[in-house]
């Protein structure tokens, strides 16, 4: 049996006009992957890691059908998804790679693009040796619960190189949705209110296109609470899955507030007893590794300017959408806090890629309670204090604040992204309207 | 004013029909009666009282007439040219045994004769009512009208004049047309807009505040700044829907061919959500703009309504809602567009009080033309246009 679901995963086995299912717009991370994958001679293995629907098995589709166009033999490449519904008993990697195509060349180096891997059995030992096999490149994929949890963290180093896929950011929802040779731009034009739209649900693929807001938040909660939080959990045999829920909700509801362990462990109340509050740091954990969560550390204002790790960190949906789909208002942008909250969740999510790619760190910064900046950026030796504010035109005291707080922590540059049309520097900081921050963050970092 | 009662047992004559409640599953045979009137001493027209030996003899209740009475007052002003307008053809439901009929008064001013009925195939007839029959004007009688009518309109009829303005500035969008959508809204009777509020910016920033959707098809965006230029203010984007309002009440909007498809839709194929939301939204606007609250100067009695669909030869719209079978597995292929422009035979008029308080309406009845131009009725329109309440209602 089997056999036959490998030969339906990997048509282009038998049939000379089969490709994988590829849509033709990429998401941005698709250029490295290849390019990895390309190094046919390294004996590292890739591990995609990211939460469900965030379009890992799109990027496989897409990988696969550019290593076939690219002239890779049809025998040399093999998917599997580990996930699906016909398999009925642990299947081993070992023996889809061991399942050889009749148009295999030999001579080619073979490419694997496993889908879901950490439903396999011991993926991560058989990993670990399958990366020594001469011309043999595999791409893994799961989301980052499993992996983080199982394997990647003790086996990994030295044997794969980890990638970490997020929901879309706003240039790629909108690049997912441009015709051949159509600019951001044009693409602005043509999507009523975009912005609007990626607030409520564009950071996830499968909602773009969806005109019933009601319908896309109702389906996130679905995909998120019932399906990566019980079900995925449940599988990887996490206890106390009911209040892990209830955390993630109330967390997602409060996004960007301080974790606050004593007071949601006396929330967490089951039979009258509140939980532990060592059970609801692990609980949070847990959830930071499904990559449902991002925390943000604390930085000091000490002339050291440390971070202090896990002091008091700020706890964010990962994507703003998850607000969105989470708070109780039926219009959230309508309610000021929920809006502030889902405004500090997108350009959370878009500084983690510029820091990423600058190998920067992120953190926030508040002192004796007066003083506090959103985000610091500190990359390239330069570090930027980022105020976001969901204010029309920021208020006057907003940017002395932020100018003092700038100060305290010694920011080279100090901008504040608001909810209005002003895009200019004024008295040392860059006010630029969350639109344009959004369409290309990197260049308003770096400027 | 005492409420009227059906005439039963009276006769036809010059200045009375009846027809039978049947007639409102053709509503031309009433506007034919209409327009016959029009062209002669006026009269009324009795719908769902039948008629036998050229009397009236027996009601036949109609069927929700609030509703069938505004359907025929649309029909009415659609199709007969020019435009009833100013009482000279009022629809109204008369209370009769067991439910309601209809009664269309209509009264004769010489300064707009001839009317026209507009007929599908036929172009313009020019009919007129002698004794109780209907008969085609001759070239003579017409000739008269035409030199009494313009006579006694001189060269100041407003709208005229409107409907000349609109037909220039359809001219003008044509030449610079490249496959786009073009709607103007007219206001007639010399309206003025304060296009310099802030509370007009916030119109076009706020899709709420004119009651669309923040997520939706609409002319608004909070994240784009409205630009004034030139005795109008502008919001919108070159190469995506553009909105106008003008301190004279104008409104323009236009949107290319290609921002009307979806990507559950065909290559070429107009969405229809996205058409019926985006034409509503700048009724909506128009609307809002001419209540005469802090925008308004001056107000406008009546409204002119274009459209154009410039260079739509080849794309097709779909009948029913997307939300339906009806929609996916429809018996009939749509068939392209066959012209390279559709624009509508006759301007649509609305009074300043439908305009402002049923927007949705409106824009209904330009919907219902462009549904037809494709080759579909009114009951292929997507049932998200829900009939009862005349009101555009999309997932929330």
């Amino acid at each position: 049996m089997i056999n036959e679901v490998i030969g339906d995963f990997n048509p282009w086995w038998t049939n000379p006009n089969a490709y994988p299912p590829a849509r033709p717009n990429r998401r941005d991370l698709f250029e490295d992957l290849y390019a990895h994958l390309a190094r046919a001679d390294e004996h590292r293995a890739i591990v995609l890691m990211g939460p469900r629907q965030v379009g890992k098995t799109t990027l496989l589709h897409q990988l696969g059908d550019s290593l076939l166009r690219g002239g890779v033999p049809r025998g040399n490449l093999t998917y599997f998804d580990f996930s699906d519904d016909r398999i009925t008993e642990a299947v081993s990697p070992r023996g889809i790679v061991d399942t050889v195509s009749s148009s295999l060349d030999k001579d080619k180096p073979r490419f694997f693009l496993f889908d879901e891997i950490s439903r396999a059995q011991r993926w991560d030992a058989w990993l670990k040796q399958a990366v020594a096999t001469p011309g043999h490149r595999y791409l893994v994929t799961d989301s980052a619960a499993s992996l983080l949890r199982e394997g990647s963290t003790e086996s990994g180093p030295g044997r794969w190189d980890e990638f970490h896929i997020e929901g879309l950011s706003f240039a790629e929802f909108l690049r997912l949705q441009a015709a051949p040779d159509e600019g951001l731009e044009e693409v602005l034009g043509k999507i009523p209110n975009a912005l609007v739209r990626y607030l409520m649900g564009g950071g996830f693929p499968e909602h773009i296109g969806n005109d019933s807001p009601s319908e896309v938040r109702r389906r996130l909660r679905s995909d998120i609470a019932d399906r990566a939080i019980l079900r995925d959990l449940a599988r990887r045999k996490v206890r106390d899955l009911g209040r892990i829920k209830d955390l993630f909700v109330y967390l997602v509801q409060d996004s960007g507030a301080i974790l606050d362990v004593r007071a949601r462990a006396e929330a967490l109340q089951v039979g009258g007893e509140g939980a532990d509050p060592r059970s609801v740091l692990a609980w949070v954990r847990i959830l930071e590794e499904t990559r449902l969560l991002m925390p943000l550390e604390q930085r000091t204002g000490s002339p050291a300017g440390r971070l202090k790790r896990r002091a008091k960190p700020r706890v964010y949906a990962a994507d703003h959408s998850l607000v969105w789909a989470f708070v109780a208002s039926a219009d959230p942008l309508t309610d000021p806090r929920d809006k502030g909250r889902i405004y500090e969740a997108v350009v959370f999510r878009h500084l983690r890629d510029v820091a990423r790619a600058r190998e920067g760190t992120l953190s926030y910064f508040r002192q004796d309670d007066d003083q506090e900046v959103d985000f610091i950026l500190e990359a390239l030796s330069a570090r930027v204090a980022i105020e976001v504010t969901s204010s029309r035109e920021p208020e006057e005291r907003k940017k002395v604040r932020l100018r003092e707080a700038g100060k305290a922590v010694k920011a080279d540059r100090l901008v504040l992204i608001h909810d209005g049309f002003t895009n200019k520097e004024e008295k040392g900081i860059l006010l630029i309207p969350l639109r344009d921050f959004l369409l290309d963050p990197a260049r308003v970092m770096g400027a | 004013m005492s409420t009227p009662k059906p005439p039963l047992g009276k006769r036809e004559s010059l200045k009375l029909e009846f027809k039978g409640r049947d007639a409102l599953k053709d509503l031309s045979r009433i506007a034919r009666e209409v327009v016959a009137m029009l062209n002669a001493e006026g009269g009324e027209v009795w719908v769902g009282l039948a008629e036998g030996a050229g009397a009236a003899v027996r009601v036949e209740p109609i069927d929700d007439p609030d509703m069938e009475a505004r359907r025929l007052r649309d029909h009415l002003i659609d199709t007969i040219e020019p435009s009833p307008r100013d009482g000279e053809a009022d629809v109204e439901s008369v209370p009769a045994e067991g439910g309601a009929v209809l009664r269309v008064r209509v009264q004769s001013k010489g300064a707009h004769r001839p009317y026209a009925q507009m007929r599908k195939g036929e172009g313009r007839v020019f009919l007129a009512r002698v004794d109780e029959r209907v008969v085609a004007m001759g070239r003579k009688e017409l000739e008269e009208a035409f030199r009494a009518g313009h006579s006694s309109r001189g060269q100041d009829d407003p709208i005229a004049h409107a409907r000349q303005e609109v037909l220039d500035a359809r001219e003008k969008a044509r030449k610079a047309s490249q496959g786009h959508l073009w709607l103007l809204i007219k206001p007639v009777g010399g309206s003025e807009v304060e296009i310099q509020s802030p509370e007009l910016r916030e119109l076009l920033r706020d899709p709420a505040a004119t009651g669309n959707r923040v997520h939706g098809w609409n002319f608004a965006g909070g994240y784009e700044e409205p630009k004034r230029s030139r005795g109008m203010i502008t919001h919108g984007y070159p190469s995506g829907p553009c909105v106008e309002v003008h301190r004279s009440g104008e409104l323009g909007f236009h949107i290319p061919l290609p921002v009307l498809k979806h990507q559950q839709g065909g290559a070429r194929e107009i969405w229809p959500l996205c058409l019926m939301e985006y034409t509503t939204s700048i009724f909506r606007l128009a609307s809002v703009v001419h209540r005469g609250e802090a925008l308004l100067r001056r107000e406008a009695h009546t409204f002119l309504v274009d459209l154009v669909l410039f260079n739509v030869k080849g794309w097709v719209l779909r009948p029913y809602s997307p939300n339906t079978f009806g929609f996916t597995y429809s018996v009939q292929k749509p068939q392209p567009f066959p012209d390279d422009e559709f624009a509508l035979e006759q301007l649509l008029a609305f009074p300043h009080q439908e305009m402002t308080q049923e927007p949705d309406r409106c824009a209904f009845r330009l919907l219902v033309r462009i549904y037809e131009a494709f080759g579909h009725d009114e009951d292929k329109i997507p049932k998200e246009f829900d009939r009862k309440t005349g009101r555009l209602v999309l997932a929330s």
